[in-house]
C-alpha cells in the first residue's frame, strides 16, 4: 500500500471535522430551541395575556441556545479554510 | 475577489487606511457609509417632523418607542438614561446588516472586528456603570451568595462575565456572516430567484431578531449592573 500524503490526510480530516462539527453542534441547540418554543406556546395557550412578556424571554433563551451552534459554525469555518491548504 | 472590484466603494479607489489591509479598510469605509446613512436618515426625519407621523418617521418612531418600552420594562424608570447607547446599537445593527443585502454592498456586521468592538463597548460601559453606581456592592456579587464557596465562585463568575462579550460578538457576527455565506452558496446553485428566498428570511427574521437580541442583552446586562444599586 502506497504512503498517504500527510497534506491530503489533513485535508480529509478537516473536511470530515468541518461537517461533523456543525452537524453535531446543531443537535443540542435544536433540542434547546425546541423545548423553549414548546414551553412558550404552552404558556400562551394557558395565559394568552402573558404573550408580550413571555416573548421577550423566549427570544433571549432562543438567542442563548443558538449561540452554541454558532460556535460550532465558527469552528467548522476554521476547519473549512484548512481544506486543500 | 479583492481585485475584481466587486464592491461599489472600490470603484472610488479610496486610500488604504494605516495599519489595515485593503479588505479591512474597505469594511471600515462601509462602516462610515452606514454611519452617514444613519445620520442623514435621522436628520431627514427631524427636519420633516410631523405630529401625525407617516412613512419614514413612522418606522423610526416605532423602533424608538419599542426600545423605550423595553428599557422601562427591564431596567425601570432610571433606564431611560441608557437610551442613547441602546438605540444606537439597534439602529447601527439594522442599517449595517440590511445594507449587505443590496448588490455591491457589504455588511460591516459580517466582520468579527466590528461586532467585537460593539461588544467591548457594551462590556466596558456596563462594568463602569456597575462599579460607579454600586461600588463594593457590585463587586461583592462576584463572590456568590455563600461565603464558603467564595474562592470557587470568583473563578466561575469571572469566566462567565468575560464570556458575555465573546458570545455577543460571535452571535451577531456568525448570524450575518452565515447568512451571507448561504446566499453565496445559493447563487452557485441557481442564480435567478432562488437566493431571494434566503434574503427574505434574512431580512424578515434574522436581522431584526439579532438587532433586538443584541440591544436586549445590553439592557439585561445593564439591569444586572444597576440592580445592586436598587437593593438598598
Amino acid at each position: 500500500m502506497e504512503m498517504l500524503d500527510p497534506k491530503m490526510l489533513i485535508s480529509a480530516a478537516s473536511a470530515l471535522g468541518a461537517g461533523m462539527a456543525i452537524g453535531l453542534g446543531a443537535i443540542g441547540s435544536g433540542i434547546g430551541i425546541g423545548v423553549a418554543a414548546g414551553k412558550f406556546i404552552e404558556s400562551i395557550a394557558r395565559q394568552p395575556e402573558s404573550e408580550g412578556k413571555t416573548r421577550t424571554w423566549f427570544l433571549v433563551a432562543y438567542a442563548l441556545c443558538e449561540t452554541q451552534t454558532l460556535f460550532a459554525f465558527l469552528i467548522s469555518i476554521m476547519l473549512f479554510m484548512k481544506i486543500g491548504g | 475577489m479583492e481585485h475584481s472590484e466587486f464592491y461599489i466603494l472600490e470603484k472610488f479607489h479610496l486610500p488604504v487606511l494605516p495599519f489595515l489591509n485593503e479588505h479591512e479598510s474597505l469594511v471600515v469605509e462601509y462602516t462610515w457609509l452606514v454611519m452617514l446613512i444613519i445620520i442623514a436618515t435621522i436628520l431627514f426625519v427631524i427636519v420633516k417632523w410631523k405630529t401625525i407621523p407617516s412613512g419614514l418617521q413612522n418606522v423610526i418612531e416605532s423602533i424608538t418607542i419599542f426600545i423605550e418600552n423595553y428599557l422601562i420594562d427591564i431596567i425601570g424608570s432610571k433606564g431611560l438614561s441608557y437610551f442613547p447607547l441602546v438605540i444606537s446599537i439597534m439602529l447601527f445593527i439594522l442599517f449595517a446588516s440590511y445594507i449587505g443585502l443590496l448588490p455591491g454592498m457589504l455588511s460591516p456586521t459580517g466582520y468579527i472586528s466590528t461586532t467585537a468592538a460593539m461588544a467591548i463597548v457594551v462590556f466596558v460601559f456596563y462594568q463602569y456603570i456597575g462599579i460607579s453606581k454600586g461600588g463594593l456592592k457590585y463587586l461583592k456579587h462576584f463572590l456568590g451568595p455563600v461565603p464558603v464557596m467564595a474562592p470557587f465562585m470568583v473563578i466561575m463568575e469571572t469566566i462567565s462575565e468575560f464570556a458575555r462579550p465573546f458570545s455577543l460578538t460571535v452571535r451577531l457576527f456568525a448570524n450575518i456572516f452565515g447568512g451571507e455565506m448561504i446566499i453565496k452558496l445559493l447563487f452557485g446553485i441557481f442564480a435567478i430567484g432562488f437566493p431571494v428566498v434566503w434574503m427574505l428570511w434574512d431580512s424578515i427574521i434574522t436581522i431584526p431578531i439579532q438587532g433586538f437580541i443584541f440591544s436586549l442583552l445590553t439592557m439585561v446586562y445593564l439591569a444586572g449592573a444597576v440592580a445592586s444599586d436598587h437593593e438598598n
